[in-house]
């Protein structure tokens, strides 16, 4: 029933979220005919490409349109990329997969392995330098520490590609050539999440460790490891999950940043893309999944939590 | 009378340690300016110059118009195009050539091309360049290897071929015929709709966002290529180009102007430094806009030309690699450059002192802030640019700096390049002066730009001489028309001229060709690239 609710409320604030963006991209000064044209654009290609395109309708007619397609499962056509946006979203959707599920994956491994450093030796020296570390690459922008790399392993060291997703002068680059070209985003993402992860991590360790039932667990005998690893651990990981679930939606639609840098094709690329060209269809098929990646986030972290706390209650 | 052949050109001889390039990777807009990625093949369809290119290495041109200007009858698919009438009525003959599927390229696949620029109309991506298509009263084939074009009034031919005939190629309408104009337009960006083509390659996948990728075409018949895939990877940006020539997954790359220092000193690879493009920056001044009415006056226009240092933004913002132009013809090549051009006369020229006077003969004043003004108005303005390119910031601030220097104050605001182009094209009062890059056709005349009511005629330019002599430079045989269009123009300042610019590009060490490969007017030779494994020949 809580599920249910949750979704429903779920649902209006999607629906107000796209019709927002339906309006506000529609309403933006431009349009994708000027993209499409280009500089040679006149009048009379504009108003017949716009014909072609359904542009030249009542705003109100085409956002019907766009949810009447949408109930049909039709999420349009790329204005600018000619192609259906479903196939286009899918293909893109699996790069950002793929490359987020990895970055994510490691950064949490990662993140629990420093923050129980980092809670373990609380107000010591090796806590103290994980503190650095996790300041010093969370204030760092993305973008610089993408360029640095690139900068070090793939123009200096000429050890790891410096973008793209395979070896171009390969016809079929192969499972190691996608991997190598992932290397440097990935480690660009980590850089930014475990320093964010981590550190509440630790926090939640430090906290978990101060509590009456470690200390009446370590007075009944139990070692130090089984503690923290049986008990603590457990507790501890309640505030990653809830931060894992809202970065969910990161998982799919990817970082505008990071994947331009790298130029990259995943969904933040083609969302970057879309906004700037106002390839209507994309963009707001997109922020649709944006929307509702971010309630199935939410969800499965509450659900998660729930599994690792009995007691939580989410209502 | 053969028309506006080339001489026969020696092949350059080609050293005996030529090796098969393999895979050879560059991103579009070599020469051109920074990267976009490619959304179209289809030639009739590609109004990005990116996307030319890619059509270009698919379907051969029936005339191809080399960086001279003149058509290069080696590479044409007609071996000669003849005007009985001199100007209503060409000849075209067509050399035997074969599609990729064996069949033959005929008259017929020429005509087809013709019915589908027909069909598309506005939509069609050069519509109204050179005339075309409307100006052609009828087109037919006396036979498979000859197509006759009659226009509907008597033109210069140069003009109508260089702009208007060498738009013509022909397309598979063996393979096409069976789709409607709409199916092709679908089809436009799916490589399987282009399995048969022409030109030296053939497309095999265009992955959006990341490359598109080409094979050698078995049976071209021009020149062989020295490679077994052709890529052009899509960069986002031109330092992230640069950095990929240097990581080793790109083969070219053009090298902003910033970087041109640096980049020479790079171990290894070679840089090349192209010829000059066939193009100028231009500040376009509203006359259309109440608020900017004072365009309106020659002398102010002149004034701002003549307040321009124009060298320096080649020194400064072009790190010296450009030219000043201030007229509509750029200065090379000079086939087309006037008397007065060539002998470097134009009525403007860097001259703050005689901006300041020009000004003051317009009746502006100092105002209290040293801005001019007149009646009370100051001569300010705001000049829009488009967002995120470096080079046009710094020359916006370079004029910025010169217009202070006579009192003209100007703001300089960045813009989305759609949302610029919407302004400029169809809302005259939301913008007071624009910035930007003009691209010129083989034939640089200014139907298109500069003649009232023309498509690109944005900024409510009106002059009855200028029609009347552009009408005779695309009209009336011969040269003179052009040379007294350009000169007026240049008196005149319809848009304030200002220089073009001359692109380098890093080449990874071992290939070669480059300078023939890439054409300032668009279409890609790749016959031309070669490698060898010691270096240069």
């Amino acid at each position: 029933m809580i599920v249910l609710r949750r979704l429903l409320s779920s649902a209006v604030s999607i629906f107000i979220l796209v019709t927002l963006v339906f309006f506000m991209a529609h309403l933006t000064p431009g349009g994708p005919a000027f993209s499409i044209l280009g500089q040679k654009a006149t009048p009379q290609s504009v108003a017949a490409l716009n014909a072609r395109l359904g542009l030249n309708t009542p705003l109100l007619a085409q956002y019907g349109i766009w949810w009447w397609h949408l109930l049909q499962g039709r999420l349009g056509y790329s204005y600018l990329l000619n192609r259906p946006v479903g196939a286009l979203l899918w293909s893109y959707e699996v790069n950002t997969l793929v490359f987020y599920a990895v970055a994510i994956s490691l950064s949490t491994v990662l993140a629990i392995l420093l923050g129980l450093a980092q809670g373990v030796w609380h107000g010591r020296a090796p806590a103290k330098l994980i503190g650095a570390f996790q300041l010093g690459f969370y204030a760092t922008p993305p973008f610089f520490t993408a360029a640095i790399l690139v900068l070090v392993f793939a123009v200096g060291l000429h050890w790891l590609p410096a973008s793209g997703i395979g070896n171009p002068r390969l016809a079929h680059p192969g499972l190691g050539s996608f991997a190598a070209h992932l290397v440097l985003p990935v480690v660009t993402v980590m850089l930014l999440t475990v320093p964010m992860l981590s550190r509440y991590f630790g926090e939640a360790v430090h906290e978990e460790l101060g509590k009456d039932y470690v200390r009446t667990a370590r007075a009944k005998g139990v070692g130090f490891t089984a503690i923290l690893f049986r008990h603590v651990l457990r507790n501890a990981l309640r505030p990653l999950v809830t931060m894992l679930g809202l970065s969910f939606p990161y998982i799919f639609t990817g970082g505008v940043i990071v994947e331009s840098v790298f130029n990259y094709p995943g969904l933040g690329w083609l969302l970057w893309r879309s906004a700037l060209s106002q390839d209507y269809p994309v963009l707001i098929a997109i922020v649709l999944l944006i929307g509702l990646l971010t309630v199935l986030g939410n969800l499965l972290a509450d659900l998660v939590n729930g599994l690792l706390d009995p007691r939580a209650n989410y209502e | 009378m053969a028309l506006g052949a080339a001489p026969a050109r020696a092949q350059s001889a080609i050293s005996a340690s030529v090796q098969d390039c393999g895979s050879i990777v560059i991103p579009p807009g070599l020469g051109i300016g920074p990267g976009a990625d490619v959304t179209s093949l289809n030639p009739l369809l590609t109004s990005s110059l990116y996307n030319q290119e890619a059509a270009g290495l698919i379907f051969e041109q029936l005339l191809w118009i080399n960086r001279y200007h003149e058509i290069d009858y080696e590479r044409s698919i007609a071996s000669a195009v003849t005007s009985p009438d001199d100007g209503r009525t060409y000849d075209i003959t067509l050399r035997p050539w074969l599609w990729s599927d064996g069949a033959p390229v005929t008259s017929a696949d020429v005509l087809y091309a013709f019915q589908l620029m027909k069909a598309f109309g506005s939509a069609y991506a050069a519509y109204g360049q050179g005339g075309m298509p409307d100006i052609i009263g009828s087109i037919t084939a006396p036979d498979a290897a000859h197509v006759q074009v009659v226009l509907k009034r008597n033109v210069n031919p140069q003009w109508f071929i260089l702009n208007g005939l060498s738009q013509l190629m022909p397309l598979p309408q063996h393979v096409w015929a069976k789709y409607t104009a709409d199916e092709i337009w679908q089809g436009q960006s799916d490589p399987d709709f282009f399995r048969v083509g022409d030109g030296p390659l053939l497309p095999v996948a265009l992955n959006i966002g990341i490359d598109a990728v080409f094979v050698p075409n078995p049976l071209y018949g021009g020149a062989k290529m020295h490679f077994s895939r052709f890529v052009m990877k899509f960069e986002n940006a031109e330092g992230q180009e640069l950095q990929a020539v240097q990581s080793g997954d790109l083969d070219m790359s053009n090298i902003p102007f910033d970087l041109y220092a640096k980049a020479k000193q790079l171990p290894g690879d070679e840089v090349v430094t192209l010829p000059p493009s066939y193009s100028y920056h231009e500040l376009i001044p509203n006359m259309a806009n109440r608020t900017t009415l004072f365009f309106g006056d020659v002398r102010v226009r002149q004034a701002l030309a003549d307040a321009i240092d124009q060298q320096r933004i080649v020194d400064l913002a072009m790190h010296g690699l450009g030219l000043p132009v201030y007229g509509p013809v750029p200065p090379y090549p000079p086939t087309f450059l006037s008397p007065a051009a060539k002998a470097g006369k134009f009525a403007v020229g860097y001259d703050p002192a005689r901006a300041k006077t020009l000004l003051a003969a317009a009746g502006f004043a100092p105002g209290p802030d040293g801005v001019l003004q007149k009646n009370g108005l100051p001569l300010a303005f705001t000049l829009l640019i488009p967002a995120g390119q470096p080079l046009r910031i710094e020359i916006a601030e370079s004029i910025q700096q010169d217009l202070q220097a006579v009192g003209i104050a100007m703001k300089v605001r960045q813009m989305e390049f759609n949302q610029l182009l919407a302004a400029m094209v169809g809302q005259p009062q939301a913008w007071q002066a624009i910035l930007i890059g003009m691209n010129l056709g083989a034939y640089p005349s200014g139907e298109e730009l500069f003649a009232q009511g023309a498509a690109l005629n944005n900024n409510g330019y009106a002059s009855a001489e200028m029609d009347q002599l552009i009408t005779m430079s695309t009209d009336a045989p011969g040269l003179d028309g052009l040379f007294a269009y350009q000169d007026f123009a240049s008196a005149q300042q319809p848009v304030i001229f200002l220089p073009n610019e001359r692109y380098s590009v890093l080449v990874r060490k071992g290939l070669h060709g480059v300078q023939d490969f890439l054409n300032p007017l668009g279409a890609w030779a790749p016959e031309k690239l070669y490698c060898t494994s010691g270096g240069a020949p």
